[in-house]
């Protein structure tokens, strides 16, 4: 696998690590650099006596280093990933020494075998299961207090007239989702939320609009939560999860029982949001084989760096367990094999933009609140139209760019493809394209 | 279906109360799909109602299509750089904002000497690091574009490429002063007689304050062709005449100083004539004239002004700015009005007259009791003034090598733009002034390396103050290092990286003086081997 100097930017956790990796990217700086299928090494002279041993897993990215520094990964392991990334010629394929070995076996074997949960009598067991029940009647009882009360609000707008909403300050808002956190719905609470940041100073038309779909969106379901008992479980777990039931991680992993989706993963894109103080980072995987979407959601905060395992662009040999959900995306990556420098086989993708109009109403129909649905589309270019970007295919159909996406971006698109038909890796999001990178002959190019 | 959703929206706007929703206006499929989910509150069908119109349109809805597809394939007739080359340009992005442009330049120099252009993956980060570059740079940039790069160039409006691609008489006809002034100095080291027949045939529309940036870009080395235009009109145009503008004058002084410089001038000849009626002699001082006898050629100005040394004069003929002499600078007007004409005219001129070298006429002109005054109890050289303008104007390197060697450290540095690379490395080093950011800044080579020699000098020196003396120096001077130090330094650099203990001061000599030359030699070196 190569990395690109940009996959290995995504890994740093700031700029300045990521300029002060660059100035030790050089080969003269590293005293030594190897590498093996697994694993990437090099020592390097620091302020100590004894050089630095810094070492990086290229398959599940993780990084190890004997400088003191307390930033992860540290200047050491950007600069030795950027120095393999620039000029692989500068780092010498070996053999792994003790230090590297230990811990690389150490890696290899945690995730082979998961540590062993603690032994628990059955009254443990018992003891727990009844704690466990408590906790989830009493968060049943407060999340339907919540909806009660959260229907009666909307109603009132609905009965006295949503041209008030114009006149409304952001307190109105904020006090309902935080009554809705209160009621553990923090799932209602971002509906309520997204309820007031709407722009009412746009256009008339284009506020009242957002506002009725959100409204009845939300009224939806809440709906659906009231009738909960009579819906299928996957119904149940769906609802129940887009109201804010947590959707734990590492209990879907020792789930022994969840089907794990083995495939050739590209990492087509990612995207990194702070709300409040926790760094939000998606990265949407498709599966070459199966043509399953899949979005990894990691989260961050100050003190407690994203995890960096999932590269941006990569493509990765590896096998992910999904979140039960009517439609399934959001998911986690259970075993990583290996990283593929090329897409093995073709592409199964959508022709056109007219087919991705029926797939993403197929997808609605069977899901009305799927968002950022991550798509494969072929001949699809970026065009630059009247002052603003859009994306075309080759019948002049297009769809607009997201507001997210940077005018840069859709440059550098148009600077890498040079205006030329691509297959295009896209997530739409409340029907707007933002696109993550195209595929050229067998590589797939981040843009 | 447009009138069901605008009944939908107009009942939720102005609310149920007032305006409930008549599901009979609504398609039968939506209102088949209400009447299955059941009774609801009026409020509750009204929302229920909008969620499955939203879906319903939403599903129906066909994609817009483009007018005109515009669509074109690009080829490019050059081939992209290859990878080592990006990884380069990529090493030179991380770079500090002082060395970043220099080492640009020399990168961009070797792709267009390699009739490459940029990889597409490059195309943007080399057009937004040329955002806010010289002019000069991002025409080097513009070299190394293909054709993919100019097509998406109008969308990146801040590199100003217009006015970089405009045709020749865009830039004259229309640009503003500076542009047009940019345009016209570019153009005249291409083609001359181009440039020249521009600013002729629009020289009468012109205004006075751009006739002389005219004027002053064709003082720069002037060529034989503009020396015709040039005296035709001193001789014409900005001869004296009665009620001038101050502009006037100094474009009649810029002309001047021209045709001062040309031999074969009238100015030049009549000037040497006048000055003749000056020159005198006089029994040779000292021992050698006691032994050899003989006569000295010397310089005898009259006490009171004259027919040539009077303000009027020298103002309707050279356009030298009529200011009163300060009397206790000069001892007669006569003195002031022959220091401001030695300021502009040939060195040569008096050397000539006074049959004497270079620095003999030097000596004589600063050793003379007639040029010296008193100021603050000190004996000083009325004309030194005038023969530092005049190294400024002539660059006459012999004649500042003398002034450096006998003048005041403020002038000194006034005059350190005028010298050349030796002759500055060889007085730096004399000097040892190594560690004077406003000196070592006016080095000659603005995108050259110094000299090694030179380069292992400023880094002893840098070492040695701030790792061996433990002193702070300017920053400005590590800027410089960065940027100029030659790459045969290198290695000396890492002697001194490998000698010292480390503290404080090697800290930050290694931060800001050991990495950024390092890099920068680094960088320069794997450009040279590209």
């Amino acid at each position: 696998m190569n990395f690109t100097p940009a996959q290995v930017q995504t890994l740093a956790p700031d700029d300045a690590s990521f300029k002060a990796g660059k100035a030790l990217s050089g080969k003269n700086q590293w005293l030594s650099a190897s590498f093996t299928e697994r694993s990437l090494w090099g020592e390097i002279k620091g302020s100590g006596s004894k050089p630095y041993q810094t070492q990086v897993d290229i398959n599940a990215i993780a990084f190890k280093c004997s400088c003191p520094s307390r930033k992860f990964p540290c200047k050491h392991g950007i600069g030795l990933l950027l120095l393999w990334a620039n000029d692989p010629s500068a780092v010498t394929a070996g053999t792994e020494p003790s230090w590297v070995a230990e811990w690389m076996d150490k890696r290899v074997a945690k995730a082979e075998k998961p540590a062993e949960p603690k032994e628990q009598t059955e009254e443990d067991i018992a003891k727990s299961e009844k704690s466990k029940q408590k906790r989830a009647d009493e968060r049943m009882m407060s999340v339907e207090a919540g909806v009660e009360e959260l229907t009666l609000w909307m109603s009132d707008l609905v009965r006295t007239g949503l041209l008030q909403l114009q006149a409304k300050d952001r307190s109105f808002f904020d006090k309902t989702a935080a009554r809705m956190i209160d009621a553990k719905a923090p799932g209602l609470a971002s509906w309520v939320k997204s309820l007031g940041k709407i722009n009412y100073y746009a256009d008339n038309h284009i506020w009242q609009n957002e506002a009725v779909v959100i409204l009845s969106k939300m009224h939806l379901l809440t709906s659906a939560f009231q009738n909960l008992a009579n819906l299928p479980e996957i119904w149940q777990q769906t609802i129940k999860s887009l109201l804010g039931w947590n959707q734990s991680p590492k209990e879907l992993l020792a789930d022994e029982s969840a089907e794990i989706i083995k495939d050739i993963w590209v990492v087509v894109g990612q995207e990194t949001t702070q709300e409040e103080d926790i760094i939000i980072q998606r990265s949407w995987l498709k599966g070459i084989n199966t043509q399953k979407s899949a979005l990894i959601l990691n989260f961050g905060t100050r003190f407690a760096p994203l995890d960096i395992s999932v590269v941006n662009g990569s493509i990765l040999e590896a096998g992910i367990v999904f979140f039960p959900s009517v439609w399934q995306q959001r998911a986690v990556v259970k075993l990583q094999n290996r990283i593929l420098d090329q897409v093995p086989k073709a592409l199964v993708c959508l022709p056109n933009i007219n087919e991705l109009f029926s797939f993403l109403a197929a997808t609605y129909a069977e899901y009305p609140y799927a968002s950022d649905i991550c798509c494969l589309v072929s001949g699809i270019r970026p065009v630059s139209d009247q002052e603003r970007f859009v994306a075309a295919d080759r019948d002049n159909n297009y769809m607009e760019i997201a507001p997210e996406i940077h005018a840069d971006k859709m440059i550098n698109w148009l600077a890498i493809s040079g205006g030329d038909y691509y297959v295009t890796a896209m997530v739409i999001r409340n029907n707007k394209m933002m696109p993550l990178g195209i595929f050229m002959d067998n590589k797939y190019v981040l843009i | 279906m447009k009138s069901s959703w605008t009944e939908i929206m107009s009942s939720a706007l102005l609310g149920t109360d007032k305006k409930p929703l008549n599901i009979h206006v609504l398609p039968e499929d939506i209102r088949s799909e209400l009447l299955a989910l059941g009774q609801d509150s009026a409020e509750g069908t009204l929302l229920k109602a909008a969620a499955i119109h939203h879906f319903y349109n939403r599903s129906g809805t066909l994609p817009d299509k483009l007018e005109n597809s515009g669509y074109r394939q690009i080829t490019e007739s050059k081939s992209f750089i290859d990878t080592p080359t990006i990884n380069v340009f990529l090493r030179i992005t991380e770079t500090g904002y002082f060395e970043k442009e220099y080492l640009l330049r020399l990168w961009l120099d070797k792709v267009i000497g390699q009739n490459k252009i940029a990889a597409p993956n490059i195309i943007l980060p080399i057009i937004n690091l040329g955002i806010g570059l010289s002019k000069h740079t991002r025409k080097k940039i513009m070299a190394i574009l293909g054709e993919r790069a100019k097509a998406i160039l109008p969308l990146k409006p801040d590199f100003k490429a217009k006015e970089l691609q405009s045709n020749i008489t865009d830039q004259w006809k229309e640009g503003n002063p500076e542009e047009r002034r940019t345009f016209i100095s570019e153009l005249r080291i291409k083609d001359v007689d181009q440039s020249l027949s521009l600013i002729q045939s629009d020289w009468p529309m012109e205004t006075i304050v751009f006739k002389r940036t005219i004027i002053e870009i064709l003082s720069e080395e002037t060529q034989p062709s503009e020396f015709s235009f040039l005296t035709q009109l001193y001789e014409n145009e900005f001869t004296a005449k009665p009620k001038e503008k101050k502009t006037e004058i100094e474009c009649r002084s810029l002309l001047a100083k021209v045709l001062l410089k040309d031999i074969n001038s009238n100015l030049f000849r009549s000037t040497v004539a006048e000055l003749q009626k000056y020159i005198g002699q006089e029994k040779k001082s000292g021992i050698m004239g006691l032994l050899m006898g003989g006569k000295d050629k010397v310089i005898h100005l009259p006490t009171v002004v004259d027919t040539f040394f009077n303000a009027e004069n020298i103002v309707n003929i050279y356009g030298i700015d009529p200011k009163n002499p300060d009397p206790a600078m000069y001892k007669t007007d006569v003195i002031y009005w022959f220091s401001a004409l030695l300021a502009i005219m040939p060195f040569d001129i008096l050397t000539s007259l006074l049959e004497k070298s270079k620095k003999e006429t030097f000596e004589y002109l600063l050793n003379n009791n007639e040029f010296k005054a008193k100021i603050e109890g000190k004996d000083v050289s009325v004309l030194l003034n005038a023969l530092s303008e005049n190294v400024k104007n002539y660059c006459d390197q012999e004649l500042l090598q003398m002034i450096l060697q006998f003048d005041s450290h403020e002038r000194k540095y006034l005059l350190l733009p005028y010298i050349d690379t030796k002759v500055f490395e060889e007085y730096v080093i004399k000097e040892k002034l190594f560690l004077e950011a406003q000196v070592i800044t006016h080095h000659p080579a603005n995108y050259e390396d110094w000299s090694p020699y030179f380069s292992v000098k400023m880094v002893e020196a840098t070492y040695k103050s701030l790792v061996v003396e433990k002193k702070h120096y300017y920053d400005k001077i590590n800027q410089l290092m960065a940027k100029h130090l030659h790459i045969s330094t290198l290695s000396r650099l890492e002697e001194m990286f490998q000698s010292a203990a480390s503290d404080h001061f090697k800290e930050y000599w290694i931060k800001n003086v050991y990495q950024p030359v390092k890099t920068s030699i680094e960088i320069k070196t794997s450009i040279s081997n590209l």
